[in-house]
Order: C-alpha cells, then sequence, then structure tokens
C-alpha cells in the first residue's frame, strides 16, 4: 500500500500572514514517504509556521494541503496526531506542574476513562510502555514532569508523539535541547520511520546535523521556498548563500589569536551555592573571552547565575575587583555594568507582551534620563532604534511586541538591551540557542567587538564548536568542580575537550 | 482616530441600541420636566425620588402602590433609587435624583444624626425632605432650626410596637411553670431605638409576670454589647442575645444557647425569622423540645412559612409575629412632601410650629388564619391605605387639615377598621 | 528597519482577517489613551442628547466630578499597585480606616487640618504595613489583601461603634472647593509624572510584564514595592479625607466594597487588573467618570430602577469587551 517515494502529503500555494506579517508566501511542498526532508532557513523563514499548520497547531490563511489524496485541514494537533501527523515542538511542550503520563496523554484522556474517573494508573503505565520503547528508562511516568530537566522533558514529548505510531512526524529545531544519548535516540528513530515508509521532516539549524541526516533538505527564506537539495548536492557554501540570499562574510568565529589583559575584573572565591557548586573559584580578566562548557548538568549554568547574583550563596563571595563590590544580588551587578542573557530567553530574558523598544529601553532608565529624574521620551526612542539599526533586528518598529518574533530576532532583542546598557562584564548563557546562522555570525562578531573594546565576555555554552570558536580560555566543568582548563593559544582538542566533560 | 473610526462606529450602534432598549423599559417617555413650583396647589406634575435600603419584597410593593396606584390619580412620578446602605450613596442618589428632576425625597433608609445633612443638601436642589425616622438629640437641630424643606419624619410608634410584645406575654406565658427566655436585643446596644423599645418591654414583661427582680437593671441588659446573664432573685433563666444574623457567628451563638436546653421560649426583637426558623426546627427534633418563638416581623415568605408551619409537638412554629401595611406607611411619606410641595406645609407642622414625627402602630399577627388574612391585604385591588385614605391625609383635598388630625387619621386605621373595610 | 523585508512586504499583500485589523488597532500605541476617551465622550454626548441639554448643566458636571473623586483618587493610586501584576483589595478598607483615625484625631484635637493629615499619614502607613507583611511573610498582596481587610474593617467597627464620628460640617464643605479640586490635579498631575515620565512607572511596569526579567534586569523588586504601595498609600489617604468630607462623618463601614468599585473602574478605563507594560495611571479616572456618567445619565433618562443594574451589567460588558486586552494564552502570574 504505502511505497517508498509516494506523495504522502502535498502543500498547495499555502499563504500565513499574522497582521501585516507575511511568514508563508504561496508556499508548495511535496513529502514523500520514506524520506527524511530537512528543512533550512533563517528565523522568521517559514519554516516552523509550515509545519505547525500541516500538524494542526495552526491554520493557514488561505492553501491547501492534501493527505494520502484527500483535502487535509486539522482543527487540533490532537486531530492531526489522531491521523497520523504529530510534531515535537521548538519551544517547550510539556507542562511543568503535571505528571509525565498526564502530559504525554494531554487532552487525550478520554481514552483511560472508566466512568466519571480517569485511570491514572493506567495513564501512567502506558506512558511507561511508550518511554520505554524508545529506550528511556530513566523517566518515570509517575512523577511530576517539573522534575527533569530540560532535555527528558524533551524527550518526553518524542515519546508523545512516537506512541501513536505518526505516518509523518516532524522534528522542530529538536536536537538542541539534547545531549549526545538523547540525539542518538532520535536519529534512530528517524531512521526507522524513514525505513518504514512513513515520512519525516527535520528543521535544525545545525548545518552539519541537517546534511548528514536528511536525505533532501528545503531551504526557505522569508516565507518563500528558495529551492530543494538532494542528497548528492549537499554543499554547505552553497546552503548557506541560499538561506541568507548573499555570500557569508568573513569568518563564522574569531580568526585572532589576540589575548586578553593581565587585570582580573571578576572573582568568585570558594563560592558555595544551594545547588551545584561547592568551594568554587574562577577568576575573568578584562578583555577575556572566557568558554565555560560541559555536560549540561555540570553547574555552569548555577555558576552563570550566580557571578551574577541571582543564586543564593552560602559560603564564599563574587567580587568585583575594580571597586571591590561583593555581588549578592542582581540590582548591584547591573548597577556595577554587568550584564547577564539567560537560557530561558522567553521566562526571564524578555517581557513577551512589552514592545521592542520596552525590553530594550529596560537597561535605560538612568541613560535615557532628560530632566532630573524625568526620562526623555525621545532619547529613549532613539536608545531603542540604534540597536535595532546595528542588530538589524527585522520589524516594522521598536512599538511591535516582542512575543510576534521569531526566536533569531528575540535573542537580538535581548542582546541589543546589554549592548546598549554598555555592560562591561557580560555573562551568556547559551546565547545563540535557536538562532539560525545569519543570526550567530552577527552575534559572535559583537561579542568579538566587545573583547576589542576591552569588556569582558563570560561564554557559557553546551556547544563545543562554539566554545571553541570564540574563547580565549576554555574552562570544562563536570559534577560542579573544573576538570579541565583550556588556552586558545594552545589550540583546542575536542578529544581532550571531552573526556574532561565526561 | 482615523484608524479607530469603524471601530467607534460599531461601539457607538451597540451602545445606542442598549440604550434605547433601556430607554425603551423606562416608565417615562424619557422627558424630564424641570419640576413644578410648589405653588397654589396646582394641577403640577411632581416628581419624587425614593431612596430604598434594600430591594427586596417590601420595596417591590412599595413601588408597585407607589407607581401604579398613586402616580395616575396625583399626578405625580416617581424614580427609585437602588439600594442605599450608607450616607454616600444616599447623599449619591440625591445628588442624581435633583439632576433627574425631583422636587421631592421620601428616605427610606434612617440617617439617623446625619438628617440634618441630607436636608441642607436637599435644600441646596430646593427638593423637599422626609425621612423614615425618628427625632432625637443627635438631630434636634433639623427640627428647631428654620428649614423649609424639611417635611418631618414618619416612623413607627416604638412604645406601641414594644407593648405588643409585653402584651402578648402577659396574655398567654403561663408563670406557674418556669420557662427559660432567650431575649435577642439586636442591635439595642447600637442604640437602634425600635430594638430597644422591644427588649425592653419583653424583658419587663418577664419581670412583672413573675415578679423577679433583676440583678441589673433592664437597660444595663439590653446595651450589652455581649451575651449576657439575666440573673435574678427567682433564679429563672434569661439570656439576653445582641446581634444580627449579619455579624458572623451570631447564628450559631444562639444555637448553642438552645442546646443548653435551659431556655424554652425565644423572643426575637429584630426581624430574624428567615434565619432561625430551620435552626429552631432542627433543634426541637433533636432535643425533643418544644420552644416557643415570637418576634418582630414582616409580610412575606419566611413570616407566611413560618407560621404555617406546624413544630415537632404539633404546635405552630411561630407562635406571634409584628407586621406593618407598607401602603399606610408609604402614604405618610408621601403626604409629608405632597403637603408641602402644594403649598400646605403647615399640615406637617406641631402646634409649635416645628416639623412633625408622624407616627403609626405596627399589628401583631398570632395564627395562620389572621395571617392570611392580613397577607391578602396590601396587594393591587386591595390596597389597606386607599385613595379615601391618602385623600384624608392631604391638605388640597381635607380642607383645613392639621397634623393633629393626620396622625389621628392613622391612629384610627386598625386592624378592626381594615377588617371592617377589605372583608 | 529592514529595508529588504519592508519591500518584500509591500510586495506581497496579506490577507488581512476581521480578527487582524483589531488586533493592529488595539495594538496601536495611543489605543489605550484614545479608545476611553473616546468611550467617556460618547456617553456624554449621548446623555446630552437623550436628555435635551440637560445633562450638561453646571450641577449635573460639577455632580459627576463630585460623585468620581474618591473612587477616581482611589484607582489612581491602585494603578501603581496593578502595574506590578498584584491586586490588592483590601484598599477600601485601608481607606475607611484612615477615615476613622482621621476623625477620631479630630474628635481629639478638634482641629480639621489634623484630621486631614493623620487620614493621609494612615492611608500611607497601612498600605505601608501591607508592602511589608507581603515582603516579610514572602506571600502576595492578593493574600495579604484578604486578611487586611478583615482586620482593618474589624478594627473600624470596633473604633466606631454604631454612631458615626462627625467631623466639622462648616469646614467640610469648605474644604470640597478649592482644597478637593486642588489637591486632586496636585496628586493626579504628581502621578501622571512620576509614572509615565520617570523610571518608576516603567519598572512597575516591567516588573508586571515579567518580574524575572525584572529583577535580571537590575530592578529591585522589593524597593520598587514599596515605592508602589507608598504611592498607593497616598491616594488612599487622600481619597480617605474626600470621603470624609463629603459626609462630614465617618461610619464603622466606610469604605467596604471600595476594593471592587476601583477594580471596575480600572477595567473600565481599559487597564488590565494583571498589569504589564500597557498599563498606565489615567484609566482609573476615566473608568470612575464613565461609570458616574452612566449612573447619572441612566437616572435622568428616567430607566426603572430595576433595569438600571441591567443595562450597567451590560454597557459594563460591552466596554470591557471592546477595551481590554485579552492575551491567547491564560494568565500566567500567579496571585496566590
Amino acid at each position: 500500500m504505502s511505497e517508498k517515494g509516494e506523495i504522502l502529503v502535498e502543500v498547495r500555494d499555502l499563504c500565513k500572514n499574522f497582521g501585516v506579517t507575511v511568514a508563508l508566501n504561496h508556499v508548495n511542498m511535496e513529502i514523500k514517504r520514506g524520506e527524511i526532508r530537512g528543512l533550512i532557513g533563517e528565523n522568521g523563514s517559514g519554516k516552523s509556521t509550515v509545519t505547525t499548520i500541516i500538524a494542526g497547531i495552526q491554520q493557514a490563511t488561505s492553501g491547501e494541503i492534501i493527505y494520502k489524496g484527500k483535502p487535509w485541514k486539522p482543527v487540533t494537533s490532537l486531530e492531526a496526531i489522531h491521523a497520523g501527523i504529530g510534531i515535537i515542538v521548538q519551544e517547550m511542550g510539556t507542562i511543568p506542574n503535571i505528571t509525565v503520563a498526564e502530559n504525554m496523554f494531554l487532552g487525550d484522556y478520554d481514552q483511560f476513562r472508566a466512568g466519571p474517573f480517569i485511570n491514572k494508573g493506567k495513564m501512567i503505565a502506558k506512558a511507561n510502555e511508550a518511554l520505554r520503547n524508545l529506550g528511556i528508562d530513566d523517566i518515570e511516568a509517575g512523577r511530576i514532569t517539573g522534575s527533569y530537566n530540560m532535555e527528558q522533558r524533551k524527550l518526553i514529548e518524542i515519546a508523545k508523539t512516537m506512541a501513536h505510531d505518526p505516518e509523518m512526524f516532524v522534528v522542530d529545531e529538536t536536537t538542541t535541547a539534547l545531549s549526545e544519548k538523547g540525539r542518538e535516540i532520535l536519529y534512530r528513530l528517524m531512521r526507522k520511520a524513514a525505513d518504514d515508509n512513513k515520512a519525516v521532516v527535520f528543521i535544525s539549524h545545525d548545518l552539519d546535523e541537517i546534511m548528514e541526516q536528511c536525505d533532501t533538505l528545503t531551504v526557505l527564506r522569508d516565507g518563500d521556498i528558495i529551492g530543494s537539495l538532494e542528497k548528492e548536492e549537499y554543499e554547505p557554501n552553497r546552503i548557506k548563500q541560499m538561506m541568507i540570499g548573499r555570500d557569508v562574510q568573513g569568518d563564522y568565529y574569531r580568526s585572532d589569536m589576540d589575548g586578553y589583559g593581565e587585570e582580573v575584573v571578576l572573582k568568585a572565591e570558594n563560592l558555595t551555592t544551594m545547588t551545584d557548586l561547592m568551594c568554587f573559584d574562577i577568576e575573568l580578566h578584562k578583555g577575556e573571552i572566557l568558554g565555560i562548557g560541559g555536560l549540561s548538568e555540570c553547574g555552569m549554568h548555577t555558576l552563570g547565575r550566580a557571578l551574577y547574583g541571582l543564586e543564593d550563596i552560602l559560603t564564599g563571595q563574587v567580587t568585583l575587583t575594580k571597586t571591590n563590590t561583593a555581588i549578592k544580588n542582581p540590582e548591584t551587578a547591573f548597577q556595577h555594568g554587568m550584564g547577564y542573557v539567560s537560557k530561558n530567553r522567553d521566562q526571564e530574558s524578555l517581557v513577551m507582551n512589552g514592545t521592542i523598544g520596552v525590553n530594550i529601553q529596560s537597561t535605560g532608565y538612568k541613560a535615557n534620563r532628560g530632566l532630573g529624574i524625568f526620562i526623555s521620551g525621545k532619547k529613549e526612542r532613539e536608545y531603542a532604534r540604534l540597536q535595532v539599526d546595528s542588530l538589524a533586528i527585522k520589524c516594522n518598529s521598536i512599538f511591535q511586541p516582542v512575543s510576534a518574533m521569531s526566536g533569531g530576532n528575540k535573542q537580538k532583542v535581548v542582546f541589543g538591551k546589554w549592548l546598549a546598557a554598555d555592560a562591561d562584564v557580560l555573562i551568556l548563557d547559551c546565547p545563540t540557542r535557536g538562532v539560525d546562522i545569519g543570526v550567530k555570525a552577527s552575534m559572535y562578531k559583537l561579542i568579538n567587538d566587545m573583547k576589542k573594546n576591552g569588556k569582558s565576555v563570560v561564554l557559557i555554552s553546551e556547544e563545543l564548536p562554539e566554545l571553541c570558536g570564540m574563547s580565549d580560555r576554555l574552562i570544562i566543568m563536570k559534577d560542579g568542580k573544573i576538570s579541565g582548563e583550556f588556552y586558545r593559544q594552545d589550540g583546542f582538542d575536542n578529544t581532550e575537550l571531552i573526556d574532561c566533560m565526561i | 482616530m482615523k484608524k479607530n473610526g469603524w471601530l467607534r462606529k460599531a461601539a457607538a450602534i451597540g451602545m445606542a441600541g442598549v440604550l434605547a432598549v433601556g430607554a425603551g423599559g423606562c416608565s417615562d417617555s424619557g422627558d424630564t420636566s424641570q419640576g413644578g413650583e410648589s405653588g397654589a396647589g396646582g394641577q403640577e406634575k411632581y416628581k419624587i425620588g425614593i431612596l430604598e435600603v434594600q430591594l427586596n419584597d417590601e420595596s417591590t410593593n412599595r413601588a408597585d402602590w407607589f407607581n401604579n396606584y398613586i402616580a395616575p390619580k396625583y399626578n405625580v412620578e416617581f424614580m427609585f433609587s437602588e439600594a442605599c446602605s450608607d450616607l454616600n450613596s444616599c447623599m449619591t442618589f440625591i445628588e442624581n435624583a435633583a439632576d433627574a428632576g425631583c422636587d421631592a425625597i421620601i428616605n427610606y433608609y434612617a440617617v439617623g444624626a446625619n438628617t440634618q445633612q441630607l436636608v441642607e443638601l436637599c435644600a441646596e436642589y430646593d427638593m423637599v425632605y422626609t425621612e423614615n425616622g425618628g427625632r432625637n438629640p443627635a438631630n434636634d437641630a433639623v427640627y428647631t432650626g428654620n428649614y423649609e424643606n424639611f417635611a418631618g419624619n414618619f416612623m413607627a410608634d416604638q412604645p406601641a410596637t414594644g407593648k405588643l410584645f409585653h402584651d402578648y406575654l402577659s396574655e398567654t406565658l403561663d408563670t406557674s411553670v418556669e420557662h427559660g427566655f432567650i431575649v435577642g436585643t439586636g442591635n439595642a446596644y447600637q442604640g437602634n431605638a425600635q430594638q430597644t423599645e422591644i427588649s425592653a418591654n419583653m424583658l419587663g414583661a418577664i419581670e412583672e409576670l413573675y415578679g423577679l427582680k433583676f440583678d441589673s437593671t433592664i437597660e444595663e441588659l439590653y446595651s450589652s454589647s455581649a451575651p449576657v446573664n439575666g440573673t435574678n432573685d427567682k433564679g429563672i433563666e434569661v439570656y439576653c442575645y445582641p446581634g444580627a444574623p449579619a455579624t458572623s457567628g451570631w447564628l450559631e451563638g444562639l444555637n448553642a444557647a438552645m442546646q443548653t436546653g435551659k431556655y424554652d421560649y425565644i423572643l426575637m426583637s429584630g426581624n430574624v425569622l428567615g434565619n432561625i426558623m430551620t435552626t429552631v426546627d432542627e433543634l426541637e427534633t433533636a432535643m425533643n423540645k418544644d420552644f416557643t418563638v415570637i418576634g418582630f416581623g414582616s409580610f412575606g415568605e419566611a413570616l407566611t412559612s413560618a407560621m404555617n408551619s406546624v413544630d415537632h409537638f404539633g404546635n405552630q412554629a411561630l407562635s406571634m409575629s409584628t407586621v406593618k401595611f407598607t401602603s399606610i406607611v408609604s402614604t405618610m411619606g408621601f403626604s409629608k412632601v405632597y403637603n408641602c410641595l402644594t403649598g400646605h406645609r403647615d399640615a406637617c407642622l406641631e402646634a409649635n410650629g416645628e416639623p412633625s414625627v408622624l407616627l403609626f402602630r405596627m399589628n401583631a399577627v398570632t395564627n395562620p388564619q389572621q395571617l392570611e388574612e392580613m397577607g391578602s391585604w396590601d396587594k393591587e385591588g386591595k390596597w389597606v391605605a386607599d385613595y379615601d385614605f391618602v385623600d384624608s391625609m392631604l391638605a388640597v383635598k381635607t380642607e383645613g387639615l392639621t397634623n393633629e388630625q393626620a396622625q389621628e387619621t392613622i391612629y384610627k386605621m386598625d386592624y378592626d377598621a381594615i377588617k371592617a373595610r377589605l372583608n | 528597519m529592514s529595508n529588504s523585508s519592508a519591500a518584500a512586504v509591500s510586495e506581497r499583500s496579506p490577507k488581512l482577517t476581521l480578527a487582524d485589523r483589531v488586533d493592529m488597532i488595539k495594538n496601536n500605541r495611543y489605543f489605550p489613551i484614545v479608545f476611553p476617551l473616546a468611550m467617556l465622550a460618547f456617553l456624554l454626548l449621548l446623555f446630552v442628547a437623550l436628555t435635551g441639554g440637560e445633562f450638561m448643566k453646571r450641577s449635573v458636571i460639577l455632580g459627576i466630578f463630585n460623585q468620581s473623586f474618591i473612587t477616581g483618587t482611589m484607582a489612581t493610586a491602585v494603578a501603581f499597585i496593578y502595574s506590578t501584576g498584584n491586586v490588592d483589595f483590601s484598599v477600601g478598607n485601608a481607606m475607611g480606616l484612615a477615615c476613622v483615625l482621621g476623625a477620631l484625631a479630630y474628635q481629639a484635637t478638634g482641629s480639621m487640618a489634623v484630621m486631614v493629615l493623620v487620614t493621609l499619614a494612615g492611608g500611607v502607613l497601612l498600605m505601608m504595613f501591607n508592602c511589608t507583611l507581603c515582603v516579610t511573610c514572602h506571600v502576595k498582596p492578593a493574600m495579604v489583601a484578604i486578611v487586611a481587610m478583615s482586620i482593618y474593617s474589624a478594627i473600624c467597627v470596633v473604633l466606631v461603634g454604631a454612631a458615626p464620628i462627625g467631623v466639622e460640617y462648616e469646614t467640610s464643605k469648605a474644604l470640597e472647593g478649592v482644597f478637593r479640586y486642588g489637591s486632586f490635579l496636585l496628586y493626579f498631575g504628581m502621578c501622571l509624572l512620576l509614572y509615565h515620565g520617570t523610571a518608576i512607572g516603567r519598572k512597575l511596569r516591567f516588573i508586571g510584564g515579567n518580574e524575572r526579567c525584572a529583577i535580571q534586569t537590575g530592578i529591585n523588586a522589593v524597593k520598587t514595592q514599596y515605592i508602589s504601595f507608598l504611592f498607593a498609600g497616598v491616594g488612599v489617604g487622600l481619597a480617605g479625607v474626600y470621603q470624609t468630607i463629603r459626609t462630614a462623618n465617618v461610619a464603622s463601614t466606610v469604605g467596604t466594597g471600595m476594593g471592587t468599585d476601583v477594580m471596575l473602574a480600572t477595567v473600565l478605563g481599559g487597564m488590565s487588573i494583571f498589569g504589564g507594560t500597557k498599563s498606565n495611571c489615567f484609566a482609573g479616572l476615566i473608568g470612575a467618570i464613565t461609570v458616574t456618567i452612566l449612573n447619572k445619565g441612566l437616572l435622568m433618562i428616567g430607566v426603572s430602577s430595576t433595569m438600571i443594574q441591567g443595562i450597567r451589567g451590560v454597557v459594563f460588558l460591552l466596554l470591557v469587551y471592546l477595551n481590554s486586552e485579552r492575551q491567547k494564552t491564560l494568565p500566567s502570574r500567579q496571585q496566590f
């Protein structure tokens, strides 16, 4: 019945707009059985939009979709998954306060209904079965989802979708949240689906990954399909050029080997926090890009927070050496020229309901004063516009709400906020997560510029290439302690680094 | 603003629609005449604002009488307020009424000491004022000052009301048996005149009938803000229980007192029948004890169901209640302002020239048949205050009417008189 | 702004649905000011038309202000608290207690000036007490409000008793003139300036938008909360003064129910009581005036009192529907 190469889903003339913003512009696409199709494009190119429409999460403005030869217009994602199309979303798709089983069968509890009650035991058993089938052993379906880390929650989402044995599923930028092991599970699932003559749509920013895993690759840009490539035709620069529309200039990461100053600007002595860190010491020098890497639970995220005063400190101290100030809370940190970009962009770095202007201007209350304590509206608008222009944030005006923007654009807003604040010490936690190549490149350039201007940057990241590409000094953490320290001038050896991590 | 254009239009149409429906629902065609002068009793149309404390059966009944019986006959228009339970909302309504063209205010919210303020406020807008309240040291200035727009007040004859309870006890209490009494003194401790009077009469009756002497004075007993035992030389159990259902814990406290088993007479000075009858019934069944309940009441479902229920022992659940006929009270208020508006203010004054307080007497009802009979009165077609009665209270209809005559007329409209006329 | 995409957008014409257009209008940054004022003007004109011009009489307009002062001042005060995403409905009872304290001070000293000062101070102190409870017990203002409501009203009942405490009538009437208008304009003007012109309002709104983000941007949440309650306290005290001089006495039940009146006024004025970046400090005043106009107008055109409540309800629903911002997700701010 189902053959490899048979068209499973066909998208015809699909359009979607959000107000005046056109997300999809007459898109045509075919997804065939037995193939893993990659979708790649900058943020805002429309890849998530087209897949979420296919998966029933939102409705198109016009156009049609044909699934298994019949018109396809699911009202909800639940309807879609029951009919065989599933999606693993880019954002956090689980609700923290309920159990894993409840998340996995969200909206679908009727199958466990016994009279007016829901048989929770049955639900948990079925959920556990689904998890074990995927080879996930360390998640227990009866526990509260919030007690698991981001990667585990992503795995739960994967299990949720796969439990329905879909004909086609979409993987939307899921790999960024996963570790090595998690990715293996996912790749294996994708391969198996393809072998079983099902279809997979794979969205990622990681060019290497997508080239390796996908049979065909479709490039989108600004809501239009630029073209498709077969595996034989894969060529990184060509793909990048299709994505961005122009040649990618210069080096992606740094090309220099400049050192950094002797002066220590920030240090932590004997730092012990409630979780993760015990008697931790670290120093940051002027003009240094200090990379901190490791597995996701190694404590580096806590370190970043502690350096900015966001963690409760049990013993020890974080000190800004120039003024000899102890950093005990974010207020002090901010007032002394520090900045912090959190890993959880939507929850912690942005006011989602606010406009671009409001978000960027939040660091400039003092700087934008006009007369006495009164803030000059003009100065404020300039403050924001400067960042929008210099970072090329895609928007119609600074009065646009941030919530409607794509991930990369949002991250640009966050960056803009701290650049405008002219922070001397900037702590970045996974700054390029969920951000496309074009934006990444500009961010690396900005970090470089900061270094050249004598600012210091702490770069916490789970992406080794990024750390290797950008750091002056790279510290690997493991279990709350420093397990290795490497210097740019010595060159970074991947094997050594990974050894330190594990 | 241009962008908002169509949206505003839509909203405008929506609002206009709503208000059109509303305007259609009002009792008037919407034209507000600027109130006539209180000239020489001509056929001016007067507009009278009525300030209600709460919207319940009584106020609906009152509105019915005013709007459908009185308004057409006497060429007046009435405007009712929503529930006003504090001075602020009274003032707000009066101001709004003035803007709406009212000539007078009948206020059912006894503001006590603040009568003067409201009178002065009405004076600013040239409105006549009367209140369902009394005269006391706190608001005496209104009576002695020369307030031309003040028509005097009207209220229940408190001593007479109290006497109803006293008389009932005297007639029915069997003193050969030792009884225990819970005397609900209500808000007497806060100075509520009516409940003070009733409580005093209840306690006085007990004192008389048993020939006992309380250790404290009766005044001390009913002025206490906390429950107190009326200890006495004969050892009769008397428990004075203040407060009202609105206070949290009041009903529970009453319940607890009843459960001690010491009391079998429940005497309530406040209008609490609707709140306590269920408790009484439950305890009668649980304790296998017959409680006798008498209290202040008013026509309505609570009273009807209480009076008609037969308790566990085959007796009436409620033995006696006081009632009043709303239309009589309304006539008092109406006549006060109408006389002033038609230039006959002298009919509202006492002999010494000060505005009077018109009084009415309550009635006691002791059995369901009587209640049914009385309950059928004071409705459309059987108004207790009929045109004859109202005419006899208005100076333009009754030549040479004086305040004394008006008062007499009211007193004469007692149970027998009403029965003779309506039955 | 991105030129290439702007050019691209103009080439392709997106299909705008009705909902899209409405959203665009609502997101326009002038909408929160223009729309409530437009509604207010519309209601005013409507009633002027329906009453044949009677509604424009001086006494009516003054009467509208008279009746809106208290709620309007309170609503302006509470906007500071609402902006941070907190609700405090004990403001009515706090005002009541402030009035009682002021009246008692008058009884003790015989001076109306003392009454005014004590009422103002009372308002500030009580609100600061609320704030301190929040901060030290680490609970949301909404929870503290529930407790505070009972405590304040109980204290009022105990202090006042059955008979209201009177203050000097003549002076009250006198104060209702220049002092009232003057002090209100001063307070309102100050609030506008501080809220919209300085960092204070911005910080409050930012906290209301996302508290964690605000903290990470160096905003001291505790200090800002105190500031918001401080400004609210001044307004509460001032509203208390207006309340006392309006009736020239203070009863034990004064202020009860104002907590909800203020919420209604705020919502009618176009601001969400959940706060956030779209908050402002004038919505409450606009809403209070709207309510007063509606009440007065309906009475003046002769709507019967039984219909008034119903019509008022419908109009409120309509205004709230048109005005407010309905988020596409449930509110994430935890109140309890």
